[in-house]
């Protein structure tokens, strides 16, 4: 069930009916049989792993907690790891690694293809998401920082609480149990104020995203047919249909989770202002950095460490970053841009003048648009067609900007540089009502009258 | 109380903008996303003034601009053999399931009739899990007649089958091997059929297209299958509106089913020719179905490496004529 589905909006107005009609010690039951339902609506069969991680992560956290030998934890710890990142390797890398070693197997032809197929199956919808989530569970019960949940049913819960389970944000239980569990109260305010953000992810999402899509396709499709210019367009494009397709995606999750009083992390903080790579990544996809930092980073040595090792850290978050997005080559070389520039930033100190500002940002810009060309690349060769395929500068074929996407795409950047140093909530509260209500009726409007009809799921839930 | 009352203001004020929206979409935008996204409604709103409406998929038009004199379209050409205006809303791959939404939106007593391709190959598995299938599902949903702004967020909100390439595949697969057709083993599923390499050719391109012409043509239509469900509610819409109703049945490449399968595929092919008749052909209720089936030569077919029903003018010439005889008969 995606959020922009006629689906979600029957099922999200039933589900919030209900759980303030129902008794406050049956909520946990009525959300884990909705978001059971939600991600079950995909293929019932992806349901069977949600369980199995929900069920080995329930008493892998029992027995660290109940045990205090460090070997035995330690094992426990590893049972959790082992099974997540093994279903993660399985169904997202399994293909991927089977192409790479299959050819120096020394096995017939046909059982190979055999092998390639049956690992052709479509990937659990958003299994980076709460493997990750489930992971991080376990580490803090084992760093002894949170204590584990003694209910399986509300641990299925934080496993599973659909508005954030099939792309985020990712959960910290620390931060989200103790809210599932709350007895939230039917509130103006939290209706209102998660409504606002909805309204706005799926104004971004299916008037900006959705409409820059068909031209990011045309380009990458057949870049030979395009310019120079105009694949520059394309590459740009792709950096503001994923910014506006996960920051969508991310605002109908929080403002979901907000109609039931919960707030969940926010994910992003008007990244394309940032000004130093390291900026970008306290701004893009923060549950995730955030994630990489606190259970790689910082156990690698982090910065506390010599040159040499640090630098190893950087790469090694970078590119399991990159990994993490998908089983291609063009995602480590994403990480790898990322993590050379973070580095050549840090080493090269040029002094933060508010006249050099610009500059900073420009770069900071540039550089993160160049990576986004091998992120949306199908594989490295079509991501070198669209950077030297063409020579021509004067291709006859053009991107046909339809005007109702460069209206949105003009709104979208007013408000934009409206949220940037403050929330979506804390702006509106502060507008008038008429001058709110009037930004409304353009929002539904756009949403009503121009969102994208091509098929277009969200980007993140590939991951 | 005052939750109530703040809610119950908000939603009043919502729908006073989505009506505002809806009207001022209607006024200014709909015709426009149209001409973009939904060409065939758009035409059809613009054709209504017509006699006769051919609805059709790319068999209408010319593929071989090159050698024929005369490019133009199945539709046009029939009427150089009659007296009746014809105009054509035709799009590729489209079929039955897309037609019968647009047949929907014919004003009644407007027009006095309605043509109908009925191709044969549209009712195959590879048809009903094409490529083009999404995008003819999304083109169905937005020809619903519903209110302009409903229609439209349909299509923004994908309200519509949606499978992906894997899924279609797997449906495909699964038709192929358990669909039965009236002949024993190894003839009596298409999977069967085309395991039993031998009797194709040791040509890998002739094989190939020999496959292609099984995939496309050995099954057996019947009243439970998809696409004859359409074809009944497009019966009972033209009954409904009052329209006289011709079903063409399309020229299939006979010449070439025969000369690489043999008469096991043509047999099956005429079986599914004459289900069609016998459904449907009824002039006193206003629906003749016209058999072109085995009208065209393999000459006249444009494409050689897969089953198409692309003609060239000669093709399309003895369609429009047979078109055009069924519509000088009608009184």
């Amino acid at each position: 069930m995606l959020f922009n589905s006629i689906e979600f909006l029957v099922f999200f107005p039933i589900v919030i009916a209900l759980y303030y009609a129902v008794q406050y010690k049956w909520r946990w039951l009525l959300l884990l049989a909705a978001s059971y339902i939600f991600y079950g609506s995909w293929k019932i069969e992806f349901l069977s792993l949600i369980a199995l991680s929900t069920l080995v992560d329930f008493y892998v956290g029992k027995q660290l907690y109940e045990n205090t030998e460090p070997k035995k934890r330690l094992k426990y710890l590893l049972l959790s790891l082992g099974l997540n990142l093994s279903l993660l390797i399985f169904f997202k890398y399994g293909s991927f690694l089977a192409n790479i070693a299959l050819p120096i197997v020394p096995i017939p032809e046909w059982r190979k293809n055999q092998i390639v197929s049956f690992l052709a199956f479509d990937l659990p919808v958003g299994i980076s998401f709460y493997t990750f989530q489930t992971m991080g569970y376990t580490i803090d019960i084992f760093k002894n920082k949170i204590k584990p949940e003694k209910h399986l049913g509300k641990f299925a819960l934080y496993v599973s609480y659909f508005p954030q389970l099939v792309a985020g944000p990712i959960e910290r239980f620390k931060h989200l149990q103790p809210q599932l569990l709350a007895n939230n109260k039917l509130t103006y305010r939290n209706l209102c104020h998660g409504a606002r953000l909805m309204l706005y992810g799926f104004f971004i999402k299916m008037v900006i995203a959705d409409n820059i899509a068909p031209l990011v396709d045309a380009v990458f499709e057949s870049p030979l047919e395009y310019s120079l210019v105009t694949k520059w367009t394309g590459i740009l494009g792709f950096g503001w249909q994923i910014y506006a397709d996960f920051y969508g995606y991310s605002l109908i999750a929080i403002g979901a989770a907000r109609c039931m009083g919960v707030e969940l992390v926010s994910n992003f903080k008007t990244p394309y202002f940032a000004n130093s790579i390291q900026d970008f990544w306290r701004r893009w996809h923060i549950s995730l950095s955030t994630w990489f930092r606190d259970y790689i980073f910082v156990p690698l040595g982090g910065s506390n460490v010599n040159k040499v090792i640090w630098i190893r850290n950087i790469f090694v978050v970078f590119i399991l970053s990159g990994l993490w997005h998908g089983a291609n080559y063009t995602f480590i070389i994403w990480g790898a841009i990322h993590g050379l520039f973070y580095l050549i930033e840090r080493f090269i100190k040029v002094p933060n003048r508010s006249f050099l500002k610009p500059i900073h940002w420009l770069k900071t810009y540039l550089i993160v648009s160049f990576a986004w060309l091998f992120f949306r690349a199908k594989d490295i060769s079509n991501a070198m067609e669209v950077l030297f395929g063409s020579d021509s500068l004067y291709s006859t074929k053009y991107l046909d900007l339809p005007f109702e996407l460069i209206i949105g795409f003009i709104i979208f950047i007013i408000l934009e540089f409206l949220f940037k140093s403050d929330s979506v909530n804390s702006v509106l509260n502060r507008t008038p009502f008429a001058l709110r209500w009037g930004g409304y009726g353009i929002i539904i409007f756009f949403i009503l009258s121009f969102a994208g009809t091509t098929n277009h799921p969200f980007i993140y839930f590939q991951f | 109380m005052e939750i109530i009352k703040n809610i119950g203001l908000r939603i009043l004020l919502l729908a006073v903008i989505t009506i505002a929206t809806s009207a001022i979409y209607k006024r200014y935008f709909y015709d426009s996303f149209l001409e973009k996204e939904g060409f065939l409604l758009y035409r059809l709103n613009r054709s209504v003034n017509a006699d006769y409406l051919f609805f059709s998929a790319s068999s209408d038009y010319t593929f071989d601009s090159i050698n024929d004199l005369d490019t133009s379209r199945v539709s046009i050409l029939t009427m150089n053999y009659c007296a009746k205006s014809v105009k054509s809303i035709a799009g590729g791959a489209h079929h039955a399931g897309v037609f019968k939404q647009l047949i929907k939106h014919i004003p009644k007593n407007k027009i006095e009739g309605i043509i109908v391709s009925f191709n044969i190959r549209s009712f195959s598995p590879k048809w009903l899990t094409g490529i083009n299938e999404n995008l003819l599902q999304k083109y169905a949903a937005l020809y619903k007649p519903n209110p302009v702004l409903i229609s439209r967020l349909t299509a923004s909100l994908k309200f519509y089958p949606i499978r992906t390439q894997k899924e279609l595949e797997q449906e495909r697969n699964t038709y192929f091997s358990s669909w039965l057709l009236p002949y024993l083993f190894p003839k009596n599923t298409v999977k069967n059929w085309y395991s039993n390499e031998n009797q194709f050719s040791t040509n890998d391109s002739i094989a190939n297209i020999s496959l292609e012409y099984l995939k496309s043509f050995a099954f057996v239509i019947n009243d439970n299958h998809a696409r004859t469900k359409d074809f009944d509610e497009i019966i009972e819409l033209a009954k409904s509106k009052n329209l006289k109703l011709i079903l063409h049945i399309l020229p299939e490449n006979m010449e070439e089913a025969r000369r690489l399968i043999g008469d096991s595929l043509t047999a099956l092919i005429q079986a599914n020719r004459d289900f069609a008749i016998a459904r449907y052909h009824n002039p006193t209720a206003n629906v003749w179905v016209i058999d072109n089936l085995e009208k065209v030569r393999h000459v006249d077919f444009t494409d050689r490496d897969f089953p198409t029903e692309h003609y060239n003018q000669n093709g399309r010439t003895i369609i429009a004529k047979s078109i055009a005889k069924q519509l000088n008969a009608i009184k």
